[in-house]
């Protein structure tokens, strides 16, 4: 087992593309490969890993360590039927966990980096909260999950590219007049015709100190997202990876990677409906059968994610100086 | 552009070397003679997206891939798309690999092109071209193409879709249109 967990943030955007159904077939294959893995539902507002998992009253959730109940990820990781594979309930029941505070988010970032095991997979919530944004930008390997639909793409998009603007205006904290241009260029209509973040760079180049763009420029750079397509019906669906990666290159300067595409599987609907847990099914068919693609290339690194597998506590270190 | 954008992870088992190129040696197209290979490229080159119904025709009959027999059989016809564009030439992904022809039978032919974008204001573009080069990396052929006879509206039409500004929105938009969708048959 490594000493620091390499941390897997599955996020999206758009809600009902199947971010946990994925966290949890990857957890489950990584799991089978004889890999401690850690599922841990971030998804504050609207947890239901637990649910999928057939856990109907989770005995314990990480609202009992935001509530100081326990100090540690260890106490509140519930073993599954899988082997390996463990889970950290959230709480969405619970009005103050869907918002933690600064300090409470920190906390859970540095627990999460003590965490024995060799991969934790993060299930973050919908939408492009700070909150979902900062566990994202904080995991060694940044996961978004989108369906072939335009709508989902829209979403994918605009995750990455909150994302990519979060980073960059944590970057400029300090400067408050770079700060300010950065939040208008994050507008499309901007006033100052920015268009893309190449375009922002060459703004900030007329005026900004050189160290600083360089800063900005490897920091952006250290993003690389990869793509899981979910819910593939049809082969031409999975070019919805292409079309992410063309357009986060253009105008963000950001390199996306494809991971794969999982195929539509309507079992998993079925056993979604009827709380049967999603790890109890036998056989390899369907959605499972792309997730085991995808957990061994990931785990190989062939699908040009070797670099998770470096110790993430760097990585986790980074966010938290930033936090 | 940046090849690795089209890039599919499983090369092909009948896949020539990876990145070969295989450019058109033979006689030039009217635009293209007293041009030096950089003179060809003196157009800059647009990300502009669109999708590209491609008819490739035959010198002879009989040559390899073609239907033998009357002219109209001579040809055959593959979709693509493109987001490679000048207003000297193109660079055509093809949805689908032109089997039973080999890459160097496609360079040098003649191609009839109609090109169709998602902007409402155009009806797309049909002009006539010749293959320069062929490119064919994990199973993904990219056919560079120059155009030819263009006449003045053409390139009037060429310089507008050339200089179109699109959003993020609008060109994942174009993008899913020539990418995911399913393709609209060619209009006449």
């Amino acid at each position: 087992m490594s000493a620091s967990p390499t941390m897997i943030a599955i996020g999206g955007g758009k809600g009902g593309v199947g971010k946990s159904v994925v966290s949890i077939l990857l957890g489950q294959w990584l799991a089978r490969f004889g890999k401690s893995t850690v599922l841990v539902d971030l998804d504050l507002g609207g947890a239901n890993i637990h649910t999928l998992l057939g856990i109907k009253d989770p005995p314990a959730s990480i609202h009992d360590l935001i509530l100081r109940k326990t100090d540690s990820f260890e106490d509140i990781a519930i073993s599954t039927q899988v082997e390996q594979l463990r889970v950290v309930c959230g709480a969405s029941e619970i009005l103050s966990a869907a918002n933690p505070v600064f300090a409470q988010k920190l906390k859970i970032v540095r627990k999460l980096a003590e965490i024995d095991a060799d991969y934790l997979i993060l299930d973050l919530g919908a939408g492009t909260s700070f909150d979902v944004l900062d566990f994202f930008l904080l995991a060694d390997l940044q996961v978004i999950v989108t369906t072939s639909e335009p709508v989902s793409i829209y979403n994918a998009y605009g995750f990455l590219r909150n994302a990519v603007y979060r980073r960059l205006t944590q970057l400029v904290r300090e400067y408050p007049e770079w700060k300010s241009l950065i939040r208008s260029a994050m507008d499309p209509r901007n006033s100052f015709n920015i268009r893309t973040v190449r375009g922002l760079y060459d703004r900030l180049s007329e005026e900004a100190d050189p160290d600083l763009l360089n800063t900005l420029s490897e920091e952006t750079r250290k993003i690389r997202p990869a793509v899981i397509v979910n819910q593939v019906r049809e082969p031409r669906e999975q070019n919805t990876s292409r079309i992410l990666q063309q357009v986060a290159d253009r105008y963000l300067m950001v390199q996306v990677r494809d991971l794969g595409s999982v195929l539509y599987d309507p079992q998993i609907q079925a056993m979604v409906s009827r709380m049967v847990p999603l790890v109890s099914r036998n056989g390899i068919a369907g959605a499972f059968e792309s997730m085991q693609q995808i957990a061994t290339a990931l785990m190989n690194g062939t699908n040009g994610t070797g670099r998770i597998a470096t110790n993430g506590t760097s990585h986790v270190a980074q966010a938290l100086e930033r936090l | 552009m940046n090849d690795e954008d089209f890039s599919t992870p499983k090369p092909g088992p009948s896949s020539p070397e990876p990145e070969e190129t295989i450019r058109h040696q033979g006689p030039a197209s009217p635009s293209m003679l007293g041009q030096s290979p950089e003179e060809r490229r003196n157009h800059p080159r647009f990300e502009v997206s669109v999708r590209v119904h491609l008819t490739i025709f035959a010198e002879i009959s009989g040559m390899p891939g073609f239907a033998s027999g009357d002219r109209s059989r001579m040809k055959v016809i593959r979709e693509g798309f493109s987001n490679d564009l000048s207003e000297s030439g193109i660079c055509v992904v093809l949805d689908d690999r032109v089997t039973g022809i080999p890459l160097q039978q496609l360079v040098g032919r003649k191609v009839k092109l109609h090109l169709e974008w998602t902007q409402p204001d155009e009806d797309g573009l049909k002009v006539l071209g010749q293959v320069a080069w062929g490119r064919e990396k994990d199973d993904v052929v990219r056919l560079g193409i120059q155009f030819t006879d263009l006449s003045v509206a053409d390139r009037k039409t060429l310089g507008r879709l050339c200089q179109h500004d699109e959003s993020e929105l609008s060109r994942i938009s174009n993008l899913w249109e020539l990418l995911v969708a399913e393709p609209r048959p060619p209009s006449s």
